[in-house]
């Protein structure tokens, strides 16, 4: 392990010292800054004795700091005309140098007359009590197949939407609305934080679709080949191993024939493997158009008011050509905490440019033998691969690299094929 | 083996007392006079001296013969010599 630097650790402990001196900055209590208190700075020889005036006078000092030749101290407003009354009755005039008043008291006895300051005040504290009752951001979760627009659709019946009240939510009768209503959702909750409602999704997973065995199904060759092996669960096997089939050839009936010359129509089931062969082709051009991007970039930003988006510039527009867009979104809050439903939404253009780059034969005969390989796993899967030759040839033309493919595999070759009675 | 030493009621009462928490707050009763405050040296008087030292030191009340000192503390030393003062 990393033995960290001395230099480091004795600037980190520098740092620590420094924020801890911060946070025991003077901090006079809730009390003393409703009431207003007065900060004194005192100079002058023996600035100290202020403080044992205010022992001898049984003032009480909120907090006080020495400097060299100076000293700051804090009392409450009645005793700071005392304190300064004293210092000149002690001989110590002039030592008061400042006097600064802090706390609510002082503030609203400054602005006492300002009635417009004090509303504003009062409405914009009624307003964020008010916008607390409110739903403001509707974040859904857990949807796979039905679509956002969708679920809101759904809930906004339950009154969860924004501007919707926050506490007539009643989550176990949104549950059960929700998932009595509609039946491809399986689970449903909402949890409401703050102004935020976080409505929590599962939706149902359909069962397997039942097999109508009573149809009448055939089982057909999907592609030409030699059969191998035959599994038939039901209905009758037309072919035997060894026989060539052709693509579409029936390989099992679903008419099944009874005794007295009478037949069933079934579903035919089973499976015939058969020895086929596949040819597939593959051609890699060696020259290609791509996107190269510029680094050039444009953010335009639009205020996000519940959906709808305000430009914030007149030039709201994009001068490029060919580009790109990202989006993000800055959410707003209030106080770190209350999210508020609006948020800047800033789109990013990225300048690109369509350039044409050649690529090496060596490398377009590699990118070829990936889309075999490709191929034989999303084709061939479960077939036995026999034998497997390749080919690569060149065009003297374009330099396009094709790869041709032989493959020989054994596999199930039967499909499924609806027939009607008569045909 | 030697005997704690007890303490009497009486002898209890004649003394001031003093609370250190750690090394960022000091608490005394009973304080007459302060002799001498600056950021890194805070004295005393209460019937004798205390002489604190360290860094960022404060005076975080000050009333009823109550004191708080608050800072980082190094050093906390106790003198008879009430008439002597760190100026001098």
């Amino acid at each position: 392990m990393k033995k960290p630097k001395s230099k480091d650790n004795k600037k980190a402990i520098k740092d620590k010292e420094n924020k801890d001196k911060k946070l025991r900055s003077f901090f006079p209590g809730f009390t003393a800054l409703a009431a207003g208190y007065s900060e004194l700075l005192i100079t002058g020889k023996k600035p100290e004795r202020v403080l044992n005036l205010a022992i001898a006078h049984n003032i009480d000092v909120i907090y006080a700091q020495g400097y060299n030749d100076s000293i700051k101290i804090a009392v409450t407003l009645s005793d700071s005309a005392r304190i300064i009354e004293l210092c000149k009755a002690e001989n110590m005039l002039g030592a008061v140098i400042s006097e600064n008043k802090h706390g609510l008291r002082p503030f609203f006895l400054k602005y006492k007359r300002r009635i417009g300051l004090f509303a504003g005040i009062i409405f914009l504290i009624f307003s964020l009590y008010l916008s607390t009752l409110f739903i403001w951001c509707v974040k859904i979760e857990g949807n796979v197949s039905l679509t956002e627009e969708q679920l809101r659709d759904m809930i906004r019946k339950s009154g969860i939407c924004e501007g919707g009240l926050a506490r007539s939510v009643d989550p176990d009768a949104f549950r059960l609305t929700l998932i009595t209503e509609h039946p491809e959702i399986a689970f449903a909750a909402v949890t409401i934080s703050g102004t935020t409602a976080y409505i929590q999704i599962a939706e149902r997973t359909p069962p397997p679709a039942k097999r109508d065995i009573s149809l009448p199904i055939n089982l057909v060759a999907s592609r030409s080949g030699i059969i191998r092996k035959t599994i038939v669960i039901r209905g009758t096997a037309a072919v035997k191993a060894g026989q060539y089939v052709k693509e579409g050839e029936l390989l099992v009936s679903g008419i099944t024939a009874l005794k007295n010359s009478a037949f069933r129509i079934v579903r035919a089931e089973g499976k015939i493997y058969g020895e086929t062969c596949h040819a597939p082709e593959f051609t890699v051009p060696t020259q290609a158009d791509v996107k190269v991007f510029t680094g050039r970039e444009m953010t335009v930003s639009s205020l996000d008011i519940l959906g709808s988006q305000i430009p914030l510039y007149l030039n709201g527009t994009c001068s490029f050509e060919d580009y790109d867009v990202m989006r993000f979104r800055d959410e707003a809050f209030l106080f770190d905490i209350i999210e508020l439903p609006f948020g800047i939404m800033n789109r990013v253009f990225l300048e690109y440019e369509i350039k044409r780059e050649w690529i090496s034969p060596q490398r377009a005969q590699d990118i070829a033998y990936d889309l075999l390989a490709a191929y034989i796993k999303n084709k061939l899967t479960g077939a036995e691969i026999i034998s497997k030759e390749t080919e690569i040839t060149c065009s003297d033309t374009d330099g396009s690299v094709t790869l041709r493919a032989s493959i020989n595999c054994i596999e199930d070759i039967a499909v499924e094929k609806e027939f009607t009675i008569g045909q | 083996m030697r005997k704690a030493a007890v303490i009497g009621p009486e002898q209890l009462y004649d003394e001031k007392l003093i609370y250190i928490h750690g090394r960022t707050r000091l608490l005394m009763e009973g304080c007459k006079k302060v002799v001498f405050c600056d950021e890194t040296t805070v004295k005393l008087l209460c019937g004798f001296n205390v002489t604190i030292h360290g860094d960022g030191l404060k005076i975080m009340h000050l009333g009823n013969g109550n004191v708080a000192v608050d800072g980082r503390i190094s050093s906390v030393s106790f003198s008879d010599d009430e008439l002597r003062t760190v100026r001098e």
